[in-house]
């Protein structure tokens, strides 16, 4: 608990209608979209680096954690306040500074809207591509916090790529300014690049300043069907050995094509495995390469192929990628989509073998699993879906996890592609980056030698996942 | 500690949500206030805290469960299909404490048989239809109608007369959508179905969407229709309106009751119409619910200003459907409701 004086301070500083302190209140920002809740002491919601600075200041003094919060769509517990404390709201820092498209960069705070950043960028032909399935409502801070990309990252790179500067305050308070807002920069530590997918355990970013790039003049997409997710695994395999680079290259099971039909009514083709597959440039090359990948497809097996070059089926596919995750709750009448084993990335040409032993697991362990993902990166998702309520349920679906991340790690994978580490995958990132992990701690213990800044995550992390579950009833502490 | 046996009978839905937050995207009291416990997500969390006993509930649980219009737009971006209004409105019901400006609400309809406090003996002398035994019609004036916006009643009854239609005017009790949409029970349908079943109605025309909604219980009883489907399906033959006109979708007619073509098609006849940015189902609710404004009036308020704006924006009069919308957002801005556009131009 924070003593009442320090609340009062923190109230001091960002004006009692950005405190909220109320049970219900304080409830609600103890979720993100993670299976992980866990109530703050106080909520701060944040206007400026000076305000952010002087409660952090504060924190530092009296030992108090400190969580920043964007949108709260994190999936792994990323925002959850695991050891109480202070939680800074960091949405209403949601001003673009700067865009300079003639110096390539646009410079923002860490509480715009994905989808808003690119709007005002899009009125002048350019953009900031990462494309987060969750683009529409998180912030641009969680973004580079957890570094996360999407499904153009095969073309574009991930948030890292972009990130050439920021803003921070640092675990005692002061505000720190790391790299550049030049393209190139080879001057000292890439610090501004160490901040990227830190989680907010090293300090809260107050601004960021971002490479923006021209917007594509077009684009197209062909989505083709597959009698088997080992043969649409190996066309991904096909068309990236081909020498291609589409701009996206999903894959979808049978699972995630059902419950988006479902759910959204987009009429994906009913089919064991589908790749959708988007290609973006000057127009003559988008043709030849969409036909191209067209052919790759169909000597990798595939039947029926659709292409369309018209934004709004276009759209309306990409509305139905990026809702397989939502969607998958509604893919059986007892059973829901929770998060977790969501985002593991594999060497791309090990992605058949992959997906085959994923569904080995889950027959194995008597669950469902929906898998879908970038796989043109070799990023794949995996939606485990059980009734969080029923006996045995979290038991099951820890043991698939384990077993699946087991694979991942020895096809030379890692647990984690766009959504990060938090709590749900911290005892998996811990087995793949053991060489690495002195290392992380010593950094962490440097930066934040009193531990305040999102304690508990990542390589602190200790235990069963199944902990602080958010779900009703019986078995928050069955694997506890 | 309550029983939390409506949230219980919906317990998979609300597990069904995972939480992506996408019903944030376009919510408009999240828009105003930006908190967590604004959002769709955040009442669903506290319904989870709710059920597990987590959490208990004091005023800012109440006060957060309230802080919401049932608008539905929500939804409309959910992914996962979560009826979100429902479990927020089983929430209410599982609640044992209201808010004093509901609680003022609910008192006034016991006492007054109306939601503002006032007597009936306001509304005598008022044009009163025909008997009820000599037609099969009845018009069902609500509250709104009745008490605030007596214009707009007058505007209905005119309409039936020129058409030679000739209706029973029902209007001595509330239908009861404010206490039902706080999560009470309401009491006050059964009473004015007991009142009905000695009457020869066999259709209820409403020109409230709320009071409409209200009904529903009793259609398969009564054909329940909106004046706008009612004057839609005739030949009216309305005068151009000269106006510039943009016609607000309200939620409850819109995204409840499915109502969006009639409305419509009668502004077509009066000379046309624009749209807002965002129409039908993903049109912005104006807050113009009586039990939300009622409790929360300075975000109903920016909620309507948003509206209006946009509206002068496109130099346009605000056209509604509905009564409350009307009531609202006038205090903001030029607005005409359907039933004064029909009525003037027929």
């Amino acid at each position: 608990m924070i003593d009442g004086a320090v609340a009062e301070e923190i109230k001091g500083v960002v004006g009692e209608d950005n405190i909220i302190s109320s049970h219900a209140g304080l409830y609600t920002y103890g979720f993100d979209a993670s299976i992980h809740h866990s109530m703050p002491d106080i909520v701060a919601r944040v206007h400026n680096v000076e305000e952010v600075s002087k409660i952090v200041r504060l924190a530092y003094e009296h030992s108090i954690p400190v969580i920043a919060r964007g949108s709260g769509t994190a999936l792994s517990g990323q925002s959850v306040p695991i050891e109480g404390g202070i939680v800074l709201d960091m949405t209403p820092m949601k001003r673009i500074k700067e865009i300079r498209v003639e110096d390539l960069y646009c410079t923002v705070e860490p509480g715009i809207i994905y989808g808003k950043l690119n709007e005002e960028l899009a009125k002048k032909n350019f953009f900031f591509p990462p494309s987060p399935g969750s683009g529409d409502v998180c912030t641009v801070g969680g973004m580079v916090a957890t570094n996360a990309s999407g499904m153009r990252a095969i073309k574009y790179g991930a948030t890292r790529d972009y990130v050439l500067g920021m803003e921070v305050v640092m675990p005692d308070g002061s505000i720190a300014h790391f790299g550049t807002r030049t393209i190139k920069n080879s001057s000292g530590y890439q610090l501004e690049k160490l901040m990227v997918g830190s989680e907010g355990t090293l300090g809260i970013i107050t601004e960021i300043t971002f490479r923006i790039i021209p917007l594509p003049e077009h684009r197209a997409i062909s989505i083709a069907s597959f009698d088997s997710l080992e043969k649409a695994g190996q066309g991904i395999s096909n068309i990236i050995a081909s020498g291609l680079l589409p701009s996206a290259l999903e894959i979808m099971d049978s699972v995630c094509i059902t419950a988006v039909n479902k759910s959204m009514g987009i009429g994906l083709p009913e089919c064991e495995a589908l790749i959708l597959a988007e290609v973006d440039g000057e127009e003559e090359v988008i043709k030849r390469d969409i036909k191209l990948i067209a052919d790759i497809c169909k000597e990798s097996g595939a039947g029926n192929i659709e292409f369309t070059y018209d934004k709004d089926r276009m759209a309306d596919l990409w509305r139905g990628r990026k809702g397989v995750l939502p969607s998958l709750s509604r893919y059986g009448e007892d059973m829901v989509s929770v998060s977790l084993a969501d985002d593991m990335s594999v060497p791309i040409s090990k992605i058949p073998v992959a997906i085959k032993k994923f569904q080995e697991i889950a027959k194995k362990n008597g669950i469902l699993i929906g898998t879908y993902g970038h796989a043109g990166d070799g990023n794949l998702h995996t939606k485990v879906l059980i009734n969080p309520t029923a006996e045995g349920s979290w038991r099951h679906a820890e043991n698939a996890v384990d077993e699946i991340y087991r694979v991942v790690i020895s096809l030379g994978g890692t647990v984690s592609g766009e959504h990060g580490i938090g709590i749900s995958k911290a005892p998996w990132m811990q087995i793949e980056r053991k060489d690495s992990l002195a290392v992380m701690k010593e950094i962490k213990k440097a930066i934040d030698p009193k531990n305040i800044m999102n304690p508990g995550k990542m390589m602190q992390w200790h235990g069963s996942i199944i902990s602080y579950l958010r779900y009703p009833e019986n078995e928050r502490n069955e694997s506890s | 500690m309550s029983e939390m046996n409506h949230l219980k009978k919906i317990q998979h839905e609300i597990m069904c949500c995972t939480g992506c937050g996408y019903c944030k995207k376009a919510c408009p009291t999240f828009d105003m206030g930006g908190t967590e416990a604004d959002s769709g997500r955040g009442k669903i969390f506290l319904a989870y805290g709710l059920l597990s006993g987590e959490i208990e509930e004091d005023t800012s649980v109440i006060q957060t469960l309230q802080k919401c219009t049932l608008c539905g737009r929500c939804e409309q971006d959910c992914p996962s299909l979560v009826k979100i209004s429902d479990i927020i409105h089983a929430a209410r019901k599982d609640l044992h404490g209201v808010l004093p400006a509901h609680q003022k609400i609910m008192d006034s309809i016991a006492k007054y048989g109306n939601p503002f406090g006032m007597e009936s003996e306001s509304r005598k002398n008022e044009q009163r239809g025909v008997e009820a035994e000599n037609t099969e019609i009845a018009y069902f004036a609500g509250c709104m109608e009745n008490y605030m916006e007596k214009g707009l009643k007058r505007a209905a009854l005119s309409i039936f007369e020129k058409l030679g239609v000739d209706v029973a005017v029902i209007d001595n009790e509330c239908c009861g959508n404010p206490v039902e949409i706080i999560g009470r029970e309401n009491k006050q349908l059964s009473k004015i179905e007991k009142k009905l079943d000695d009457m020869a109605i066999k259709k209820i025309i409403f020109s409230c969407p709320s009071c409409m909604q209200s009904f529903l219980p009793l259609n398969k009883k009564f054909e329940i229709m909106h004046i706008s489907q009612f004057l839609a399906g005739m030949d009216l033959n309305l005068k151009d309106a000269g106006m510039k006109l943009i016609y607000h979708d309200s939620s409850v007619l819109g995204r409840k009751l499915g109502i969006y073509e009639e409305p419509r098609k009668l502004l077509e006849m009066a000379g046309g119409f624009i749209e807002f940015k965002q129409h039908e189902e993903l049109a912005q609710c104006c807050g113009g619910d009586l039990a939300f404004s009622a409790a929360f009036p300075d975000t109903a308020g920016k909620m309507a200003e948003r509206i209006v704006e946009e509206a002068r924006e496109k130099n346009a009069t605000i056209v509604t459907a509905s009564p409350h919308c009307y009531h609202h957002l006038k205090k903001y801005g030029d607005v005409i409701d359907i039933v004064e556009v029909v009525d003037r131009f027929l």
